[in-house]
């Protein structure tokens, strides 16, 4: 059950409306069931997989309070983070590592004892083993209480909104949520249905439209030439931020309609004027637990190194977040891009500065907008290496970029001018909440008509305009 | 709470009203038959025109034959009342206009989880045989077809009945998709398309695979495939050899001739030498329609090159 | 040694940082506050104010640092 299927838009207001029904106190009890029952719906074995994960997490968090010494919490931790990184490790990397060796032997005529493994990757393991581990270290650290209550542990880690592509959540914010009595509040569901609308538009009607052009050309590298494969690799960031921004409103949305806040996932990342800046507001839920969880304890340690103990903070992080992405060699290298435009940008941050201070370059919009468009360019060139299938046609990609040729992109009639449309109403609506977040009001506009009349047109665009009949979200794989 | 349901209700009435009007109608007769027969013209004329994949395969489920033609825009013109006058043979036209391989494969794949099918005209050619003809415009109408939700709620469904609802009250023609040319220029603009096509020609290893499958359960199942390689005016099988496809054009009839029968009549010869037998170099006429049937249909050998499939 | 007299050996260290010689610093100011702290700074400024003040901070206090005031705080208890 996906957000876009029917059986969500069937399931989600009976569900709504039962969980309002149930009084108060056992509100947690109809979430969790909801939750175990949207996730075994998609494959029930995977069910067993999350709560051995929250059992293992509860006893753990449970004895880490428990101990009495800070090296006991410690040891106690690194234990459960071991346990439950083991899943996660087996489903998502071991098939590709046995079969990389096998390949790779058998290549030498030797004998590799396992089969090649083919394995379906368990929906949104990487999302609830790494709230797992957040929570397990925050209980070491003392941050928070272990929660005595193991439905509410197994609620956190099940979450359906939460569970099959994020946001990553933090056990602070949501554990308490989940106990409190939530009344029902009609402004908060109209939000969350608000933030839901505009995330299914963001989906159905940019995402996919765009993503038949993307795989067109991505589909077969061979045959398109080089202004395709920018275009497309442009397109495709544009794609992945629609796609994953949409599908980010749509959980936030429904969970705001439970009740239930969640974290911004987003944040108009092509407004970014820097690689550092576009990570502030790019997947916003993973990179703030990564610098949580391994930037800044590792750069702490690596301190009395000054800036390289950064730099080398900073790779180790991006590295994480590049096979947390993909177990292929392609989001390794993806993730090592990052890291070092980063760390180049780190490096440079003093001399940067000056220069732009001493010339007042942030106030120039030339300047501005010349910020935005080489950090769109800069990860677009870097994505790739996200949607090549492999090294093989990453490279391909490049060379045909580089070969300085301009041809004629491929075209694609209507793809293109309802994609044209989709993105320019999108980036319009972003241009406002970024720079005259009070004006042009149209969800939030005081006068009912014209609130009444922008979701009609909405809804219509949606559709109209909307892709139906592709399912898969293209996070969903993680 | 009284107030938000209140709200709730009137924010839907107009997607009521709009759902009910679609029910009324029913565009791609998806809940009934219709007897309507001046509805069912309507429904021609703009249901159809609007989304022939979910109109054909519907139709197919209420009235399948045995027989099924696959391909584009002209194996349409090959309609189940001609084959019935000429031949009196039992035929349901699941052509679409613009289809490709892909769509083609799809709808096959559909249709034959549900029906018995013995016998597929399927029109083949160079330019839709190609890695470079991907797209699949099938798999969304039969996403629509198989949930009725999804039927009330596309933009197809809406559309048609707006239209038709329009076209009923006010009793205007409504004519969808006229192309904006005089004949000469549209002469050259599909010459123009084709060209293009083929310009970005290769090798479809996919499509040969999937066929194989398909021919494979043919030769198990005893079901006849039969390709049809429809004629072109000579000015656009001049193409091919302007773009170096001579040798792939062989190996394009070669893998068909391995699979199935195969009628060619895309050589130059009287059909396709002559203007007068074409709309524009792509699309035969209505007469040369009628003999490419007869000759199919009766298996009396005129004007193509016949290959059997060998045993 | 209290809050009045690390205050301004605190705020040089500031500004030496961040670059900014007119920067003022007070209790509630936080990094979103100040133009260039962030995550990529925050370390640097951690490691000067250690030298600075001849400290040495664990992990579990960065942790509570969420604004200047808890610095002070922190700075103090180590001194």
């Amino acid at each position: 059950m996906v957000f876009t299927s029917l059986n969500f838009l069937l399931f989600f207001p009976l569900l709504a409306i039962v969980y309002y029904i149930t009084p108060g106190k056992f509100r947690w009890i109809t979430l969790l069931v909801a939750s175990y029952f949207f996730y075994i719906n998609i494959k029930p074995a995977f069910a067993l997989l999350v709560s051995g994960v929250t059992l293992s997490t509860y006893i753990f968090t449970r004895l880490i309070d428990k101990a009495g010494t800070e090296s006991g919490k410690k040891t106690l931790m690194v234990i459960n983070i071991v346990l439950i990184l083991l899943p996660l490790f087996f489903f998502k990397y071991f098939a590709v590592i046995n079969n990389g060796i096998l390949s790779l032997l058998d290549s030498y005529k030797v004998r590799w004892p396992l089969p090649e493994i083919k394995l379906l990757l368990p929906v949104g393991i990487s999302f609830y083993t790494f709230m797992a581990i957040g929570y397990t270290v925050d209980v070491s650290n003392e941050e928070i209480k272990s929660e005595k209550n193991i439905g509410i542990v197994a609620l956190f880690l099940s979450f359906f909104p939460l569970i099959l592509s994020g946001p990553i959540e933090r056990a602070n914010n949501m554990l308490p949520q989940f106990k409190k009595q939530i009344n029902i509040d009609f402004a908060l569901i109209t939000q969350g249905v608000k933030l839901m609308l505009w995330g299914y538009f963001m989906k159905l009607v940019v995402a996919d439209r765009i993503g038949i052009y993307v795989d067109a050309v991505y589909g077969n590298i061979g045959q398109h030439n080089g202004t395709s494969l920018v275009l497309a690799s442009m397109l495709y960031s544009i794609q992945l931020y629609a796609d994953f921004g949409g599908y980010s409103l749509i959980a936030i949305g429904t969970a705001k309609i439970l009740g239930i806040d969640v974290m911004q996932n987003f944040k108009r990342p092509f407004f970014a004027t820097s690689m550092s800046e576009f990570w502030r507001r790019w997947h916003i839920s993973l990179i703030s637990w990564l610098t949580d969880y391994v930037y800044t304890p590792l750069s702490f340690t690596f301190r009395r190194f000054n800036i390289w103990g950064i730099v080398f903070a900073i790779m180790i992080t991006f590295l994480i977040s590049g096979i947390w992405h993909g177990a292929g060699l392609t989001f390794i290298i993806w993730g090592l891009i990052q890291g070092s435009f980063l760390s180049i940008e780190a490096l440079t941050n003093k001399r940067r500065t000056l220069f732009q201070t001493k010339h007042n370059l942030n106030k120039r919009i030339w300047y501005i907008v010349l910020s935005c468009i080489v950090t769109f360019v800069l990860f677009s060139a870097s994505m790739v290496f996200g949607r090549a299938k492999d090294l093989n046609d990453a490279l391909m990609v490049y060379s045909k970029i580089f070969s300085g040729i301009i041809h004629i992109p491929y075209r694609d009639g209507y793809t293109m001018l309802y994609s044209f449309i989709g993105f320019t109403i999108l980036m319009l609506k972003e241009f406002r909440d970024e720079y005259y977040p009070d004006h042009f009001l149209l969800f939030e506009n005081k006068n009912v008509i014209i609130r009444w009349l922008s979701y009609y047109a909405v809804i219509f665009m949606i559709l109209y305009f909307g892709v139906f009949g592709q399912e898969k979200f293209i996070y969903f794989q993680y | 709470m009284i107030k938000f349901t209140l709200r709730l209700l009137i924010f839907s009435i107009p997607f009521l009203v709009l759902i009910a009007l679609e029910i009324y109608i029913d565009p791609f007769n998806y809940f009934s038959e219709g007897k309507n027969e001046v509805l069912l013209k309507k429904k021609e004329e703009i249901a159809l025109k609007t989304n022939p994949y979910l109109y054909k395969l519907i139709e197919y489920d209420r009235n399948p034959c045995s027989t099924i033609i696959l391909g584009d825009s002209r194996m349409d013109e090959l309609n189940s009342s001609k084959f019935e006058n000429i031949s009196k043979e039992k035929v349901s036209n699941l052509a679409i206009g613009g289809g490709t391989m892909q769509d083609a494969i799809n709808i096959l794949n559909f249709i034959s989880d549900k029906h018995d099918i013995k016998k597929i005209y399927w029109g083949v050619s160079l330019e839709t045989y190609s890695g470079t003809r991907l797209r699949d415009r099938a798999t969304p109408s039969i996403e629509i077809k198989k949930s009725f939700l999804l039927y009330l709620l596309n933009r197809y469904t809406f559309s048609s009945a707006i239209l038709i609802c329009r076209s009923m009250i006010t009793h205007e023609q409504i004519d969808l998709y006229k192309p904006p040319f005089s004949k000469e220029d549209f002469w050259q603009n599909q010459l123009d398309l084709v060209s293009r096509y083929l310009a970005n020609y290769s090798y479809p290893g996919n499509y040969f695979k999937d066929l194989k499958k398909i021919a494979g359960t043919c030769k198990e199942k005893d079901i006849k495939l039969v390709f049809v390689v429809c004629p072109t005016h000579v000015d656009l099988q001049k193409k091919i050899h302007e773009f170096n496809l001579d040798e792939q054009d062989k190996n394009f009839k070669i893998d068909m001739g391995s699979l199935g029968d195969v009628y060619d009549f895309n050589f130059p010869n009287v059909i396709t030498n002559d203007k007068n037998n074409f709309n524009d170099p792509f699309h035969f006429n209505d007469s040369i329609s009628r003999i490419i049937i007869r000759e199919i249909s009766t298996q009396k050998i005129q004007y193509s090159k016949f290959t059997s499939l060998a045993k | 040694m209290d809050e009045k007299s690390i205050m301004p050996e605190l705020e040089q260290v500031f500004r030496k940082v961040f670059n900014n010689e007119s920067l003022i610093i007070s209790r509630e100011m936080s990094a979103n506050d100040v133009d260039g702290w962030n995550s990529l700074n925050h370390m640097i400024l951690v490691s000067e104010v250690e030298k600075a003040f001849s400290i040495r901070l664990k992990l579990k206090d960065l942790n509570k640092m969420h604004n200047v005031g808890d610095m002070i705080d922190i700075i103090l208890s180590k001194l």
